[in-house]
């Protein structure tokens, strides 16, 4: 589509978001909120009923003195507010920060905001528009500086920062935004790992397992691994196939990691993402093959640096709800199925039924990570009663533990559920 | 966990702790008039529990639902342990009954009330309006209120102010002043306190200086209405009926403009005096008018008349007034000055002096007694009075039996003022009446023209009735009819009888109107208040040497209630405004103490406060600065990192830029720097490590040369900066 098609291109949706767009900037330039706009209908009230009426002159001290703070806050919010976005925008000109960084490390955006102490009435705060970076702040007499540290994986090529000032009674806020160019990659953050947790079976490939798919003289057969006792090889399959192969009753010695991982982006996904890093990082060359995809990539990669990077940008894409799941299952060998894993977030999500899909169409019985950070989801706590569900609104923490409980039941009759901690590297299955 | 719990309040600690006193004291004065000592304790703990409870209910995210139910069961639950104590119980002595059941109902209703504004308040920013309103109402509700609630009172606190020397306006303003600053934390949310008390006191500043600009303003008043003295009708008919209700009065007036026209035509003669008078009688009457005097006066008959106007004239028809009556004067002194022909005897008469302030129009001025010299004087607020003017009277100091023996018409009299006086319908009842009423006068006293005028006033006070259900206003005559028919009427028809009664018996006379209030009724004070329904109409003869005397009819029976006592308050509120005196009628030494805010005094405290804390800032500075140096405790390590970083901050260059005092160190003085030993050294005891001597003396002699690298990297401007600066903080 390009700019013409684009131009002549009706649609409700993008006039909707332009409209709420500038809306929400009006709004955030409109310096009144709510609780001013109460007070001025209150204060219309009393004048009327109680100055005008019954000549109370203590009201009427009130309410005009009211009405002259009223607008001296106006004033002062007004004046730092332009003074905050001249000095900023002024100080920060240049200012464009290009780094490679992780999960939880630290980036120094030298990013400097107007915030003198010495303006009364007025409180100034900046919050990051992006929920990728939490904001850290030292305050000077005059400049707000401030290090950033990412809670999530990706791209950025600006930051943009929300600059509230508003006056500390809440009668006045104007809110605006300011963009810091940059070039940062943000990688998840790096987790301990054991690759038990990525182990199925002690058998090799899938060539001839029982549960695999039989391939003619394959039939019953696995391959050698390392270890086997040389006399179990088959050298006449070797001489027609040029592949090492014992028969299939025989038990491996060393696991195989022939495997298909895939990384199910959505909500809170980023322990499960550190796994992956984990996983992708600890993968070596000579260890198996292995088939990686994830959201958004719609692809298969075998190479854990394009690995690495479908999942950072997998974090653009956790709204399609793991649908790439079932476009890039066809591409992947059918007897790697058999090593199957899903690397699942935290949070249900519509991902949970395209897994439902997937399982119920290559009948498959894969092995779900659940990576979680210290807290173990199989960890009892108490069940809020229906007492109290009802007496108090629901926690977001509690909410979150719930989900993971209920993530893993759920899963857990799909396939094998486990729970990896990447702050220890532990893994063992969900019950 | 915890600090979700935290986070979901929209309030900081402090702001709560200061939220509780300030409802404490707000519930403090809304039961300050209603409890006793130990009431206030109970409303006070009751605040404070109950602010508390509504915080841990909301860090536990209760629902506001059952926060609004639970507030709900302690207002129920405290009336009905009240109800329950007082009328159930009862079975200890009164006194514990009724303290209990007071314990109880203030108790549920204050905890119930603050609980649920603080629950709304700790969730929804918007709420504190509601506390905020609480705060500014207590001083409302406390000062501003009317004598026992009653809307129809004057205000009690002003009252006592306007007795007190003070002006209420001004203190109402700072009252308002205050009350807005009060509550103007009730809408703190989550706020830094250095920032908020900083701000705070600027406010302050900026309200001084509005109240300075302010303190000419006045609010305007309703001159109609000046002191909401209808504020009773206004709340009961809405505001949407006020116009209905201003037309309602016109046409009752334009009513009894037309009854009182009606009455003039037959002979009646009153004027619209009444029309300030609820026109069925059953509304509370209205002030007109305010006199205050200036000296003693008591009149012989224990009445107060205020003449308007006299109707002396008989134009064939009925009495109305006439240019003969030139010693009455009749027209408000707009222009200058006005005066009466002298008629009256001065050796008789006591000079009264007194002011009159009006708060309707009146077309004549009604003057106390006989009016000799009415003038205009400044109105002290021609917001409350309508005009004001001051009338020097002359009043009878003897009773009129005193002047039995003279006669009326002097010899003087030409004849044609004598049948001026003298005129009556064509009615040869009348003469034939007043025969018969003077047949009964002692033979001693045949020919007294006074004794016939007691006898002729004293049988209409016997035979008349008093009522003002029969006006006589289909008769002809009105007077005719009253008189010779049913001898039921109101004051213009016995006025007009006994004027008439004594005509016939030689005797000038004329009917006066105006106003009359019986002393016995009115206040202790020096004002007389002059309501609407006192108006009055009066008979008048004239004796010869003594000039016109009041001949009052008091009608021994009648269907009019008794009069009601003359609202004190009221009166001597008035009287108050009237007078505009500070001095609140006290002698002048008194007007010296009257209250005014003492800017001089004000500015030159703050002044002095500011420059106090400059002092204390210096004095810190230099402690700091200095105690670096004289260290010879391990202990004291501390003082030498304190004094580094505090030199290092005053110039400007601040450690929380970096994330710890060791990269602070290390990026701005040197890894070889004496600042970066110095923390070194003195932060070993927050990692468990100890001070020796050796190193105590290395910080001793590391500190100067911190200064040094300090001065070194310093610019002369920041430096001066810098020793300028008093606030440094670290």
């Amino acid at each position: 589509m390009n700019w013409l098609t684009r131009r002549n291109t009706f649609s409700w949706r993008r006039i909707g978001s332009s409209v709420g767009r500038i809306f929400k900037t009006a709004r955030g330039i409109f310096p009144l909120t709510w609780l001013s706009i109460i007070l001025a209908v209150l204060l219309y009230y009393v004048w009327y009923w109680e100055v005008s009426a019954h000549a109370n002159q203590i009201l009427y001290t009130v309410v005009l003195l009211w009405l002259l703070v009223w607008g001296v806050l106006l004033l002062f919010t007004l004046v730092t507010s332009i003074l905050v976005f001249v000095c900023t925008r002024q100080r920060n000109l240049n200012n464009i920060i290009a780094c490679k960084n992780e999960v939880g490390g630290h980036i120094s955006s030298q990013y400097q905001v107007f915030c003198p102490f010495f303006l009364p009435f007025v409180e100034i705060s900046v919050s990051m528009n992006d929920t990728c970076f939490k904001r850290h702040a030292t305050r000077g007499a005059i400049w707000e500086n401030e290090w950033l540290e990412p809670v999530g994986r990706g791209r950025f090529k600006a930051f943009e920062r929300s600059i509230l000032v508003r006056d500390i009674f809440g009668l006045t806020a104007i809110s605006f935004k300011m963009t810091q160019l940059a070039d940062i990659e943000i990688l998840p953050a790096s987790g301990q790992f054991e690759i038990k947790a990525f182990q199925t079976r002690t058998t090799g490939d899938g060539y001839s397992h029982p549960e695999g798919d039989p391939r003619g003289e394959l039939v019953e057969m696995r391959r050698y691994q390392a270890g086997d006792p040389l006399k179990l090889i088959l050298w006449k399959v070797f001489a027609r196939s040029r592949k090492l192969v014992v028969r299939a009753p025989e038990p491996a010695v060393v696991e195989q990691n022939d495997m298909f991982v895939y990384f199910v982006s959505g909500r809170d996904d980023e322990a499960s993402a550190s796994m992956a890093r984990a996983f992708l990082s600890s993968f070596g060359k000579d260890d198996g093959d292995l088939c990686f995809a994830a959201d958004g990539a719609n692809r298969i990669v075998k190479d854990k640096q394009e690995g690495m990077d479908d999942v950072i940008d997998s974090v653009h894409h956790r709204s399609r709800g793991g649908e790439d799941l079932m476009s890039v299952a066809p591409l992947v060998a059918p007897a790697m199925m058999n090593n199957c894993f899903l690397l699942v977030p935290q949070r249900i999500g519509a991902w949970i039924e395209v897994v439902r899909k997937f399982v119920g169409q290559y009948q498959v019985r894969p092995v779900f990570i659940m990576s979680v950070n210290g807290d173990d989801p199989s960890r009892k706590v108490k069940k809020m009663s229906r007492l109290r569900r009802m007496l108090v609104s629901p926690d977001t923490g509690q909410q979150q533990q719930d989900d993971r409980e209920l993530i893993c039941e759920k899963l857990s009759q799909l396939g094998t559920v486990r729970v990896v901690d990447i702050a220890t590297g532990a893994a063992r299955d969900w019950k | 966990m915890s600090t979700n719990k935290v986070e979901n309040i929209t309030e900081s600690a402090w702001v709560q702790i200061l939220k509780i006193l300030l409802l404490s004291l707000s519930a403090f004065g809304y039961t300050w008039p209603l409890v006793t000592g130990a009431g206030h304790v109970v409303v006070v703990a009751a605040v404070c529990v109950a602010a508390l409870m509504a915080w841990m209910l909301a860090r536990l995210r209760l629902r506001m639902i059952w926060c609004v139910l639970v507030s709900a069961i302690l207002i129920a639950g405290g009336l009905f342990g009240s109800y329950l104590t007082l009328n159930v119980i009862g079975i200890v002595d009164v006194a514990t009954t009724i303290k209990s059941s007071r314990f109880w109902y203030y108790a549920g209703l204050v905890f119930g009330i603050v609980f649920l504004t603080r629950s709304f308040s700790l969730r929804y920013r918007t709420a504190q309006i509601v506390e905020s309103c609480l705060i500014i109402g207590t001083l409302v509700f406390l000062f501003f209120a009317h004598r026992d609630f009653n809307l129809t009172s004057p205000r009690e606190f002003a009252d006592y102010l306007y007795g007190n020397n003070y002006d209420p306006i001004e203190v109402y303003r700072w009252m308002g002043i205050g009350s807005a600053f009060l509550a103007l934390p009730m809408l703190f949310g989550r706020v830094r306190i250095g920032r908020a008390v900083y701000s705070m006191i600027l406010l302050v500043l900026i309200a001084f200086l509005a109240a300075q600009v302010m303190s000419g303003w006045r609010l305007p008043v309703n001159v109609e209405d000046p002191l909401g003295l209808n504020s009773t009708e206004d709340k009961k008919n809405g505001s949407s009926n006020n116009n209905d209700d201003d037309d309602k009065d016109k046409d009752k007036d334009q009513n009894q403009d037309k009854d009182d026209n009606a009455d003039k035509n037959k002979g009646g003669g009153s004027k619209s005096n009444n029309n300030n008078q609820g026109p069925t009688g059953n509304e509370d009457p209205k002030p007109v008018a305010v006199a205050v005097f200036y000296d003693e006066f008591e009149p012989g008959d224990g009445i107060f008349h205020f003449r308007q106007t006299v109707l002396s004239h008989y134009d064939g028809n009925h009495l109305v007034d006439s240019e003969m009556d030139d010693d009455v004067i009749s027209t408000m002194p707009l222009t200058g000055a006005l005066d009466a022909v002298p008629v009256q005897s001065e050796s008789l008469h006591e000079k009264v002096s007194t002011s009159m302030f009006l708060f309707k129009e009146h077309s004549q001025p009604p003057q106390l007694a006989m009016g000799q010299h009415v003038f205009p004087i400044q109105n002290p607020d021609p917001k409350v009075f309508v005009s004001a003017y001051g009338v020097d009277s002359l009043g009878l100091t003897l009773d009129v039996v005193r002047l039995i023996g003279r006669h009326s018409i002097p010899q003087e009299w030409s004849e044609e003022k004598k049948a001026h006086y003298l005129a009556i319908p064509d009615d040869p009842r009348y003469k034939a009446l007043s025969d018969i009423i003077v047949r009964k006068i002692d033979p001693r006293f045949t020919g007294d023209d006074v004794v016939k005028a007691l006898y002729i006033k004293t049988w209409l006070e016997k035979e008349g009735y008093y009522t003002q259900k029969t006006k006589h206003i289909d008769a002809d005559d009105p007077t005719a009819s009253f008189l010779f028919g049913s001898l039921r009427g109101y004051c213009v028809h016995f006025a007009h009888a006994a004027v008439y009664l004594l005509r016939s018996q030689g005797i000038a006379a004329r009917v006066a109107l105006g106003y009359a209030i019986d002393n016995r009724l009115r206040g202790t004070n020096s004002a007389v208040l002059i309501m609407g329904n006192q108006a009055h109409a009066w008979p008048e003869i004239y004796v010869d040497g003594v000039g016109w005397v009041t001949l009052e009819v008091f009608p021994e029976n009648g269907d009019e209630p008794p009069r009601e006592f003359a609202r004190q308050d009221l009166e001597s509120l008035f009287g108050e405004l009237a007078r505009d005196d500070k001095s609140g009628g006290k002698s002048p030494e008194a007007r010296k103490d009257s209250f005014t805010i003492p800017w001089a005094k004000v500015w030159l405290g703050i002044g002095g406060l500011c420059i106090l804390f400059l002092i204390g800032c210096y004095v810190r500075k230099a402690y700091i600065l200095i105690s670096a140096r004289h260290v010879y405790k391990s202990s004291d390590a501390y003082k030498v990192l304190r004094g580094t970083i505090f030199a290092w901050r005053m110039y400007g260059f601040d450690w929380r830029k970096y994330h710890t005092l060791e990269s602070f160190a290390l990026n701005v003085a040197g890894v070889q720097s004496a600042t970066k030993q110095i923390v070194d050294i003195a932060s070993a005891p927050k990692m468990g490590g100890t001070i020796s001597e050796e190193q105590l003396m290395t910080l001793r002699e590391a500190y100067p040369i911190a200064r040094n690298e300090i001065a070194i990297k310093t610019s002369m401007g920041r430096k001066i900066l810098g020793w300028i600066n008093p606030i440094v903080l670290i």
